[in-house]
């Protein structure tokens, strides 16, 4: 008995000693500017499907990501607003004259959730985890430069250094998005078992999912519901001296589809809610009623494009090309496409499919991305008699005067663009975009096709003419690199090119290459100006429109600023409170 | 009886060897794989997708996956691993079972409590109004499909307010009482389950009418009758007691046909049962998980038979299992 006694004293001191110390001892970041809230109450958010994982090292789709980001955080992020980088785990942080060494101070004071000092360990076991081969991650490509991973040590219990290679323009960036922050003292025993990947699955108790982030997993219902609590150890505070988060809860409500989506919203059961624009209205006429606004974000950054198949290569199996070579000439012809792009009726698309709703794009950058969009890209707007007038001069004439254009050699132009069918919005496009192609004297014709045979098409058989898809983007075109550069897998129109084929698309791997070697930001800003301006002039494909993002959201909800860029509703969610 | 058991139960040996085998064939078959979600996302390195189809077997040929899968199955019990759950595939499975067993018991006790009363009543006065009434309900939910029926549903919880639009519980659920738990539950379940019911309850109802009317004409009704039996003797011991044998036969097929039932009102309704994670398995091409699926409902499909046919043996003394 005594015993027991004692050991209870002795951890009650343990206790009341750790609070007291860390909690007067916290380095605590002061939100400024945002307006002063006040604790409680909850926003309830859709999310499609359940979360898979509750890894953020493994995590690879959004609806685990969804919830992981309220959980796990960085050593820095990248503000949109401020748009600069701003501390996060790491308080401060600088860099040697020649940008090859990074110094990391971490915040004096923060605690992960279970109430045990976040210290350089920590960071040095993130690092371990992402550079070794047993876990798969996505995030380890992006913290390599030229091939090379960074070197890195523990410097004493707060500070961490990275050693460079070589220099890496991105690396701030790269820290900021995919070094995420993961307890050596939770998960160091299964990755010494190589468990890593089953570790911090959906099963784990919430108890064991231990974070730095403003929020902790409270409880998971698979098909149901995610909640998320308030972390009351959290390192932010307002002006006032309040602690974030102000929010008790952020429940994710799982539902099966966009339809369900929009019946959660206007039933009241959601306080956030995407609205597609073909549903403006029926959820604009509503407004009063339910006690909700909705924002206008802009256009989406995400994009829709129509392409051709420009693969040189030969089918291994049959040895016949994957293109036949009459058509691959076509197609490989940036005047032939840019008639393409003269043929797509942008303002039709935009008025029939998305109800005005949308906006024409001219280039691999979504002009929603206002940091690195380049304006003055040469636009191939619709004119069909300038579509003509370069099929005529390309001697793609009508010979026959059966309607469609012969080439030279008397073939038939003519070709089949892919979509799938389960994209409602991009058949109506293609059937537009059919049309057009007939006035202009083209037989290209839409099939529809599953989305698992479009994927084999476009990545694996190669088998296919052209395909109309869309691709998410994202803010910063570092993500993207795998569409640009011509080694990449979603290098659409001939992906996983050994050597450039083209000149232009030379050119652009060493624009990337520059890019990668300046970490001066206006310097990274004129090479991305350039690398689109080579996208725009070549036309490797057609970009068609980006829809208007408009999200819903119910007005009690204080410091909710939403943003085209996901998440648009709670990337704030630590500001975020509820009015009155 | 035994015997006749374990006989049964050794016939259907070779098919739960020969359903995965066809699945995992017919799955290879179709273009793509489960890594095809990944493989459109730019943001998901090259080597990322490289290493999990190595990890994952899938640039093995589709026998090679079938041996080692059967091998995990029958040595270890283990049904493999769901690659977009990223979790073996048994507790995906078991975390929905639960939750399409509970709609499923309900929507069948909710069609035999209804259907049976309704098809003795509407036999019994066979042309009468309360017939015509009975026969017009149940040929309404025979042709309304399901998915009107679950949106008609989903469109009245919405308007009214009466009931919520999906899911299983609140969201206050954990602060409730006990019996405000149960209320709540039942709350949610009730329009999945009447809409789930719906086309069941038709069935039987018009089957038990059927049969029961041809027992009805039967010379025993008469021998009982003039014995000066009581017209509910008559009708409640002899003739549903004949009448009802077909009825245990559907009884075992309608086993396997509630998961595939669900399937269609879980999606519309936001229920969060299997039939669901079994849809998207099969849309994503999740190998192991779509073979466990199937595999369940040709366990339940035999059990239901099984079942059924040892009800049958019970419930009429002319049938003997040998």
């Amino acid at each position: 008995m005594m015993r027991i006694v004692l050991s209870l004293v002795a951890a009650f001191t343990l206790l009341s000693f750790s609070g007291k110390a860390f909690s007067e001892d916290i380095d605590f970041d002061i939100a400024t500017g945002i307006e002063i809230g006040k604790p409680g109450g909850r926003i309830i958010l859709a999310a499609l499907g359940d979360p898979k994982t509750f890894n953020p090292v493994t995590a690879n789709e959004s609806s685990s990501s969804d919830v992981i980001q309220h959980i796990y955080e960085g050593l820095i992020s990248y503000h949109l607003e401020k748009k600069k980088i701003v501390p996060v785990l790491a308080s401060s942080w600088e860099h040697s004259d020649d940008f090859l060494t990074w110094t990391f101070h971490l915040r004096k004071g923060a605690l992960w959730n279970d109430g045990t000092p976040l210290t350089a360990d920590d960071v040095i076991f993130s690092l371990d985890v992402i550079y070794d081969d047993q876990v798969i991650n996505p995030a380890r490509s992006f913290l390599e430069v030229k091939g090379q991973k960074f070197q890195y040590r523990k410097v004493d219990d707060r500070t961490v250094e990275i050693k460079l290679p070589a220099v890496y323009g991105p690396f701030e960036r790269s820290i900021a998005t995919s070094l995420v922050i993961i307890p050596k003292h939770k998960l160091e025993e299964a990755w010494k078992k190589g468990q890593l990947t089953e570790a911090l699955n959906v099963d784990t108790p919430p108890k064991d999912v231990v974070g730095t982030g403003p929020f902790r997993l409270k409880q998971y219902l698979s098909g149901e519901s995610v909640v998320l609590e308030k972390n009351p150890l959290y390192w932010r505070k307002d002006e006032a001296g309040n602690r974030l988060p102000y929010l008790d809860e952020i429940i994710l409500l799982n539902v099966p589809d966009l339809a369900a989506m929009d019946v959660a919203f206007e039933a009241g059961k959601t306080d956030s809610h995407g609205i597609s624009p073909d549903k403006y209205k029926r959820f604009k006429d509503q407004e009063q009623k339910g006690n909700f606004t909705i924002y206008e974000l802009g256009v989406d950054l995400g994009e829709n494009h129509l392409w051709f198949n420009q693969n040189t290569g030969t089918n291994p199996q049959t040895h016949q090309p994957f293109v036949p070579p009459h058509k691959l000439a076509w197609f490989t012809h940036v005047e032939f496409r840019k008639a393409i792009s003269h043929c797509i009726n942008r303002e039709g698309i935009i008025r029939n499919v998305f109800r005005g709703r949308a906006e024409a794009i001219y280039g691999p950058i979504s002009p929603a991305n206002t940091e690195w969009y380049n304006p003055d890209i040469p636009k191939f707007e619709y004119d069909l008699d300038a579509a003509r007038r370069i099929l005529d001069s390309l001697q793609f004439i009508d010979r026959n005067g059966d309607g469609i254009r012969e080439d030279p050699q008397g073939n038939p132009i003519e070709f089949t663009f892919i979509t799938n069918r389960e994209n409602g919005i991009r058949e109506r496009m293609g059937n537009i975009i059919q049309e057009s192609f007939k006035e202009a004297g083209l037989n290209g014709r839409m099939k529809l096709v599953d989305f698992n045979t479009l994927v084999t098409a476009i990545a694996d058989s190669f088998d296919y003419e052209a395909c109309l898809l869309g691709l998410t983007g994202s803010d910063y075109p570092l993500s993207g690199l795998n569409v640009y550069r011509s080694s990449g897998r979603t290098h659409s129109w001939f992906p996983n090119q050994k050597t450039p084929a083209t000149e232009w698309e030379a050119k652009v791997d060493q624009l990337i290459e520059d890019f990668l070697a300046t970490p001066d930001d206006a310097a990274q800003k004129r090479i991305w100006r350039d690398i689109q301006m080579q996208y725009a002039e070549n036309q490797p494909m057609a970009w068609l429109v980006n829809s208007k993002v408009y999200l819903a959201v119910r007005n009690k909800f204080g410091n909710m600023r939403p943003r085209v860029v996901r998440p648009r509703d709670v990337w704030n969610a630590d500001e975020i409170f509820i009015k009155e | 009886m035994k015997t006749y058991i374990l006989r049964r139960l050794l016939q259907v040996l070779p098919v739960l060897f020969l359903v995965p085998l066809f699945t995992f064939l017919l799955i290879d078959l179709a273009p793509g794989n489960v890594l095809d979600v990944w493989k459109l996302n730019p943001a998901i390195p090259t080597e990322v997708i490289d290493q999990l189809t190595v990890k994952y077997g899938l640039d093995q040929p589709w026998f090679l996956r079938y041996a080692a899968w059967l091998k995990g199955a029958v040595l270890n019990l283990d049904l493999g691993y769901s690659v977009s759950n990223k979790r073996p595939v048994t507790p995906v499975i078991a975390e929905r079972l639960y939750n399409t067993f509970i709609l499923a018991l309900l929507a069948t006790v909710l069609e035999w409590l209804i259907a049976i009363p309704l098809g003795i009543l509407s036999a019994t006065r066979q042309y009468s109004w309360t017939d015509r009434i009975c026969s017009a309900i149940a040929f309404l939910g025979l042709s309304i499909p399901g998915v009107f029926l679950a949106l008609l549903a989903l469109l009245f919880a919405k308007v009214t307010g009466l009931f919520p639009v999906g899911g299983l519980r609140s969201i206050d659920y954990d602060s409730m009482s006990w019996l405000g738990k149960v209320g709540d539950i039942l709350h949610h379940l009730i329009l999945p389950a009447v809409v789930l019911a719906a086309s069941g309850l038709a069935t039987y109802m018009r089957q038990m009418r059927g049969s029961l009317l041809d027992e009805l004409r039967a010379d025993y009704l008469t021998t009982a009758r003039a014995k000066g039996l009581g017209e509910g003797v008559v009708i409640g011991k002899h003739a549903v007691r004949n009448a009802i044998n077909p009825l245990i036969t559907l009884f075992g097929f309608s086993l396997s046909g509630l998961l595939s039932g669900a399937v269609l009102v879980e999606t519309v309704m936001s229920y969060p049962g299997l039939g669901r994670t079994v849809v998207e398995a099969l849309f994503a091409q999740d190998e192991f998980l779509v073979v466990a699926s199937l595999l369940m409902g040709t366990v339940l499909l035999i059990a239901g038979n099984l079942l059924a046919d040892l009800l049958l043996a019970i419930s009429d003394p002319r049938i003997r299992l040998r």
